[in-house]
């Protein structure tokens, strides 16, 4: 009873000061609005996507708990792996402060992990998006006319594009250098926000 | 006397009491049994904190030393209540001074049961995700969920309907005798289910288990209950008179005989299939579960006991029933082990008539040794169930004062 | 939808970068004969399919053993540092086999068998062990309450219970204390339209596709030359079979 009222006390104060994330929107604006959202949702979010994962095998990169951890949580954090029981992770952080326990990552890894053969198409994928996003702006979809093509034939198209651009021919590898682009792509769309003027610089960082 | 109540059933009046405050007595032992909840209660941290790598169970022994305790005070909470159902349903005027101690220590075991079986579970948080509707029906684990806590219900209504004056609570008395006899049956049935319906291990997977079990609780209930009533009845004072230590002697030595029958046609059974043979001698005449067997459960647990109950040299001896009651438990205590260790002990059959073996214990016999903290979480049950027992003891009129002249 | 528009945006621009719009829907028929398996990620799964494997023994030279390393980097099991040989996680492991009377041996890769009736999913108390719509058994973590129950019931010892706290756990295999696991299938990888890992790792001896589809190479494999089940009496009908056993 004491400790829940001094909960209540707090909240008046400030919430606490959150590690930034790797992806930055559009505009503030967006930015806002996905923090908004997603402070008072996400574990709904978190949840309802939990189970169409595990009963329906639907695993796009929306409320993927694995898409948050990699744009909300650094690969590495002064030189080390940052984990969900140091006080600067992103999502213990608050946890700590609203005083609800945490339950994902005693199962889930908590910060972003490469997948061996990502990381081998990483390089590639990473100038690849680079010319891709400085054309982004350019594109005009209507022009194309492309509109009848479901999104599972655009990603074939993109798939394609990808292979021919990098001249490495095994599928797989094209696949994942476009699946690593296109994690990096969407996670900042998550939130039902697009967003087409990614900044390049986020990208050479890595 | 504090208080007294007068109880209508028996012809004859009954005067219940509470334990009265026997200062050093009735605390040093609450205190013993308090320090074991305590013990329990540090060994479920140690064992939930550090995971089930400090415990002797692995990926082949899944079930170790708390599922024997657990499954032990099941069976016996549902023996337990027994006393009160040969009272109220087969009208036997000796038994009904008694029935109230009786659902008492029936629900106090289930508890305490209950308590031991989820603190083993390696995930206790997600077990709110039953509460919220993540139940399946299919499962006998979620049946039995639904018997043990019917089970507790029907236990507090039939002892309002016991202890209340008010006429309604009358009326209803004898139904609830009944609907409580056969809620037991259901329950220890489906407690033996948990293993009667694994068709992948070849010492279960046999419906026989629910009798098996059935009459097993009826040893271990009247066991723990009459060591109860006898204990309770010295160090208080009062006399509990021949006649209940009569009876008692008398049925005992009929479950046990009943327990040995099952057991019997289970082995023979097993011994006629070919595709027994391979367990049936590892239990019956291997190394150690056989000793386990032949002198824990059959020499011990039932042979000792029905000669210390029936024989001519003992008669009208309290201390041969505490004695018999005492192995008799010890005994069923070997039965569950060899059932739930020995059962899975011995290797899965992925390929009959060939030898098979692998990095992950394919072919050979388990072994299993349980850490101290398992026990520790195991008699800390018994600690909540003996507790629960002397706080309901001290708090209602469980107890008549004196049994002799009834009857 | 706004998602929807985002992505066909970001995918249309790329295409535009250096084909044009017509060059594109040329494209796009041939890439769909290519990638027939994938399902789009934002579909459900049905039980139109029934994922299957297919395990030829005697092609299988090393008795199991890439496809179990194969797993292990997949899944990131095997190394749990505190639990012993006997509590360490196993999802899938060699087994040799050595008939008593004629002395015939052979090793065969044993994990989750993925029973069309599973004995796992029928005891579970929580509806953790659980089936999924194309066939896969697999174990919800998120409601699984350690119970153990279903590793009692499964007639291959498939299951797994983990003993301790763990980290680093692969992003598309979590893994955590209490909680008990098995074989998926590389659940993640088929929902992406790829091969199971062991399948990968040993394509020549492992056959991986749709049971349910009487064209698929499986399928036809499978009605030509048969293939046995472990444990066929229990009438499983399992989804892992093996030929040379």
């Amino acid at each position: 009873m004491f400790i829940s009222l001094l909960g209540l006390s707090a909240c008046d104060s400030e919430p606490p000061e959150l590690m930034k994330a790797s992806n930055k929107f559009e505009s503030d604006e967006i930015r806002d609005k996905h923090v908004a959202y997603m402070r008072t949702n996400h574990m709904d979010a978190l949840k309802h996507k939990r189970d169409e994962t595990m009963y329906d095998g639907i695993r796009t990169e929306e409320h993927s708990l694995n898409a948050c951890i990699n744009c909300h949580v650094p690969e590495s954090h002064n030189g080390e792996v940052l984990r969900h029981t140091d006080q600067e992770h992103f999502c213990t952080t608050c946890h700590t402060y609203v005083a609800a326990k945490l339950d994902c990552f005693e199962c889930h890894v908590d910060h972003p992990t490469k997948l061996d053969y990502e990381l081998k198409s990483a390089k590639t994928s990473i100038s690849q998006k680079k010319s891709i996003l400085k054309n982004m702006a350019d594109s005009n979809i209507e022009s194309m006319q492309l509109k009848s093509l479901d999104k599972k034939e655009l990603m074939e198209l993109a798939f394609k594009h990808v292979n021919n651009q990098q001249s490495t021919k095994p599928p797989k590898s094209g696949g994942v250098s476009f699946k690593a682009l296109q994690n990096s792509d969407l996670e900042s769309n998550s939130s039902n926000k697009p967003n087409q003027t990614q900044k390049t610089e986020e990208l050479t960082s890595e | 006397m504090s208080s007294e109540s007068i109880n209508n059933d028996v012809s004859k009046k009954i005067i219940y009491c509470e334990l009265e405050n026997n200062g050093i007595g009735f605390w040093s032992i609450f205190t013993f049994f308090a320090v074991l909840i305590l013990l329990g209660i540090g060994a479920f941290n140690y064992m939930h904190y550090h995971g089930h790598y400090v415990t002797g169970m692995n990926n082949q022994i899944v079930w170790g030393m708390p599922h024997v305790f657990a499954i032990f005070l099941i069976v016996s909470a549902s023996g337990a209540a027994n006393i009160a159902t040969i009272g109220t349903v087969f009208g036997k005027k000796t038994y009904q001074p008694l029935g109230r101690l009786s659902l008492l220590l029936a629900g106090s075991l289930l508890v305490g049961g209950l308590i031991v079986l989820l603190l083993d579970l390696g995930k206790i948080s997600n077990v709110i995700e039953m509460a919220k509707g993540s139940i399946n029906f299919k499962s006998i684990f979620a049946w039995n969920m639904i018997l043990y806590s019917g089970f507790i219900a029907i236990i507090v209504v039939y002892l309002w309907t016991m202890m209340d004056r008010i006429k309604s609570a009358k009326s209803l008395y004898r139904p609830l005798g009944i609907a409580n006899m056969v809620w037991r049956f259901l329950l220890t049935m489906g407690t033996g289910s948990i293993f009667g319906f694994l068709v992948a291990r070849q010492y279960y997977d046999a419906a026989i288990l629910a009798p098996l079990f059935i009459s097993a609780s009826y040893v271990f209930g009247t066991a723990v209950y009459s060591l109860l009533i006898i204990s309770t009845f010295t160090l208080t004072k009062r006399d509990l008179g021949n006649a209940v230590i009569k009876r008692l002697r008398r049925s005992l030595p009929l479950f046990i005989t009943a327990v040995l029958f099952f057991e019997f046609v289970r082995h023979l059974t097993n011994l006629y299939a070919t595709e027994h043979h391979g367990v049936e001698s590892y239990i019956l005449s291997g190394d150690m579960f056989s000793l386990l067997f032949w002198f824990g459960q059959i020499i011990i647990g039932s042979i000792l006991p029905m000669i210390l109950l029936w024989g001519p040299w003992f008669k009208n001896h309290t201390l041969a029933l505490v004695s018999a009651s005492i192995l008799a438990i010890i005994g069923g205590f070997i039965q569950l082990y060899i059932i739930i260790i020995g059962g899975q002990s011995y290797p899965l059959i992925l390929f009959p008539n060939a030898e098979i073996s692998s990095l992950f214990a394919d072919g050979v016999f388990n072994d299993y040794s349980a850490t101290l903290s398992e026990y520790l979480l195991g008699f800390g049950g018994i600690g909540i169930s003996f507790c629960i027992v002397m706080i309901g003891m001290k708090i209602f009129r469980m107890l008549p004062t004196i049994l002799d002249e009834l009857s | 939808m706004n998602n929807f528009d985002s992505y066909r945006r970001n995918f249309l621009s790329i295409v535009g970068i250096t084909a044009g719009a017509a060059a594109s829907v040329t494209l796009a028929p041939n890439l769909l004969l290519r990638e027939a398996q994938a399902k789009p990620d934002d579909e459900a799964v049905t039980d139109a399919k029934r994922w299957g494997l297919l395990i030829n023994v005697d092609k299988l030279e090393d008795g199991g053993d890439a496809c179990i390393a194969a797993c292990k980097k997949e899944h990131g099991w095997g190394d749990d540092p505190k639990s012993n040989q006997a509590q360490d996680a196993q999802w899938v492991r060699k087994v040799k086999v050595t008939e008593k009377l004629t002395g015939h041996s052979f090793s065969l890769p044993v994990m989750c068998q993925h029973c069309e009736t599973a004995p796992c999913v029928d005891v579970c108390p929580t509806g953790a062990s659980m089936k999924r719509a194309d066939g896969i058994v697999q174990v919800n973590k998120h409601i699984c309450i350690g119970c153990r129950y279903c590793m009692m019931a499964c007639p291959y010892k498939a299951r797994s219970f983990v003993h301790e706290t763990l980290v680093d756990q692969r992003p598309n295999s979590p893994r955590g204390k209490g909680t008990v696991e098995s074989c998926n299938l590389c659940v993640h990888r088929i929902d992406k339209g790829e091969n199971p890992a062991c399948v990968d790792s040993s394509p020549d001896a492992i056959v991986f596709g749709d049971l349910n589809d009487p064209d698929s190479t499986i399928s036809k494999e499978l009605e030509q030359n048969g293939g046995s089940q472990i444990r066929a009496d229990l009438g499983l009908n399992t989804g892992v079979r093996y030929q040379g056993i």
